[in-house]
């Protein structure tokens, strides 16, 4: 009789019990075929379909929220960022003295070379594609929404298609490419970061002696460095040297992104007897895992279909 | 009742929006800290399975739509993390005081699981990597969260009604 289980005489309850039960699993299972329903209706329609657009008026109503909960997180971030800042700032300073001195010799040779150019363009009657900055407006926005689990390299940004944002426009942070903007409502955008699996931008390596160019995509899932795909043996790019955009396109792969934006440094250059290509780490400027502001380029020419 | 209810949606709208704008920013040793998973642990823990699957639909359903995500993969998921923490708080964790950090850690681990499962089902961008690389410090980060925050919950919502208590007894001998 010891150890066993026993019943308490309970003839009342248990037709209670049992509905208890029943009620459980009849709402768990209704909200699991609900949400399996959303899944399946939501990845089935086009963007503009009735899902995307309800999600779309339900972020405008969750919009003052979380940009309150922003603005109340901003303080507690900035005064993390001040320490952690005060303990790079002395070897930065260094560094940023160094730089200062070589980019402003280099400043002088580009403005040279940069009216050199413009005669010549007006000489020839050259088309230049669009020219970043020259043919863009900047919208700068604050990031509102980050990515909530690992997979997702998206972020949502205060800004949308009233302020002129449309898809795949060009995103920039403090410096450097972040990512181009892949989905827009009125009043926000979603922006797919250089880190997404699916990212891939023409690049030139600055400096390079035979004007190396390749695709710079996700070195690896989850990790924040880049890579330069698509450059063969027979290119020179060195250690150090800076990644733009290309601002034209590479097979199918049509460039979206103006050229000339500053994409990150070369942290590495491998190759090997078996490969085909070079192995190129690229190290980000921007600093794609705690992005807080963004800029959107807008561009000031009316955008046309490009040709097949 | 009405009152319990009120304070329980209005936790979890806040863990879901603290966990949308400040949470997901936090990077600790390579892990992410979930509070609205933690959360919903706790309100499952202390209101049992059917709160916490509802519970965890809405709130997997603010998350997508803060996030312009997949609407409805998070509230999947949710929903079985909130009806499994409520099923165990019913049942064999009921009372015990390493409840939540047991729930945690196991919930934290069948979450991730579970999610790089759907995202491969869907075909979206996933990898076993990211989730191998972030399981642990995540778990862990979750485990030493769940404590303040069951407290918290503890002290906002009401426990279970006498008369909702198991009729069952166990004699011990």
């Amino acid at each position: 009789m010891l150890a066993s289980s026993v019943q308490r005489p309970a003839s009342a309850s248990y037709t209670s019990r049992t509905s208890s039960a029943r009620k459980r699993r009849i709402v768990a299972g209704a909200l699991v075929l609900c949400s399996l329903a959303l899944v399946s209706v939501y990845f089935r329609e086009a963007e503009g379909g009735s899902l995307h657009d309800a999600q779309g008026i339900g972020a405008t109503v969750l919009r003052p929220f979380q940009v309150g909960a922003e603005r109340v997180a901003r303080p507690f971030r900035d005064v993390y960022g001040y320490f952690a800042g005060l303990v790079r700032a002395k070897s930065e300073l260094e560094e940023l003295r160094r730089d200062y001195s070589r980019l402003s010799q280099q400043a002088i040779q580009n403005e040279t070379a940069r009216q050199r150019l413009g005669v010549l363009e007006r000489l020839q009657n050259f088309r230049a594609p669009p020219s970043y900055p020259r043919d863009f407006r900047a919208v700068t926005a604050a990031v509102v929404s980050v990515p909530t689990n690992p997979y997702d390299q998206e972020v949502v940004i205060e800004a949308g298609s009233s302020d002129g944002i449309r898809r795949d426009d060009p995103v920039l942070g403090a410096r450097g490419l972040v990512g181009r903007v892949t989905r827009v409502t009125p009043h926000q955008a979603l922006v797919m970061l250089l880190t997404d699996e699916s990212s891939s931008v023409s690049a030139t390596v600055l400096r390079s002696p035979t004007g190396a160019f390749g695709l710079v995509e996700p070195s690896q899932a989850g990790s924040v460095t880049l890579a330069l795909e698509r450059v063969t043996k027979a290119e020179v790019v060195r250690e150090g040297a800076i990644v733009v955009t290309a601002g034209r396109r590479q097979g199918e792969e049509s460039s979206i992104y103006p050229g000339g934006i500053e994409i990150g440094v070369v942290a590495s250059v491998a190759q090997n007897s078996s490969d085909l290509y070079k192995r190129i780490e690229v190290r980000p400027f921007a600093d794609l895992s705690s992005l807080s502001a963004a800029v959107v380029l807008v561009s000031k020419r009316p955008r046309g279909p490009s040709p097949k | 009742m009405i009152v319990d209810v009120a304070k329980a949606v209005a936790v979890v709208f806040l863990a879901a929006l603290l966990q949308v704008t400040i949470f997901a920013t936090i990077e600790i040793a390579g892990g992410t800290p979930d509070l609205l998973l933690v959360t919903l642990i706790a309100v499952g823990l202390l209101r049992g399975s059917i709160f916490g699957a509802i519970g965890g639909f809405f709130a997997g359903l603010m998350v997508d739509t803060a996030t312009l995500g997949m609407l409805g993969l998070t509230s999947l998921l949710l929903t079985l993390v909130g009806y499994s923490a409520g099923r165990y708080g019913e049942t064999t964790g009921r009372d015990r005081t390493h409840a939540p950090i047991v729930a945690a850690v196991v919930l934290s681990i069948l979450y991730a699981f579970g999610e790089l499962a759907l995202r491969y089902l869907l075909g979206e961008s996933s990898s076993a990597r990211v989730l191998f690389d972030t399981l642990l410090p995540g778990t862990i980060l979750n485990m030493l969260l769940v404590v303040p925050v069951f407290a918290v919950c503890r002290r906002l919502l009401r426990p279970f009604e006498r008369t909702d208590r198991a009729r069952e007894v166990h004699l011990l001998g």
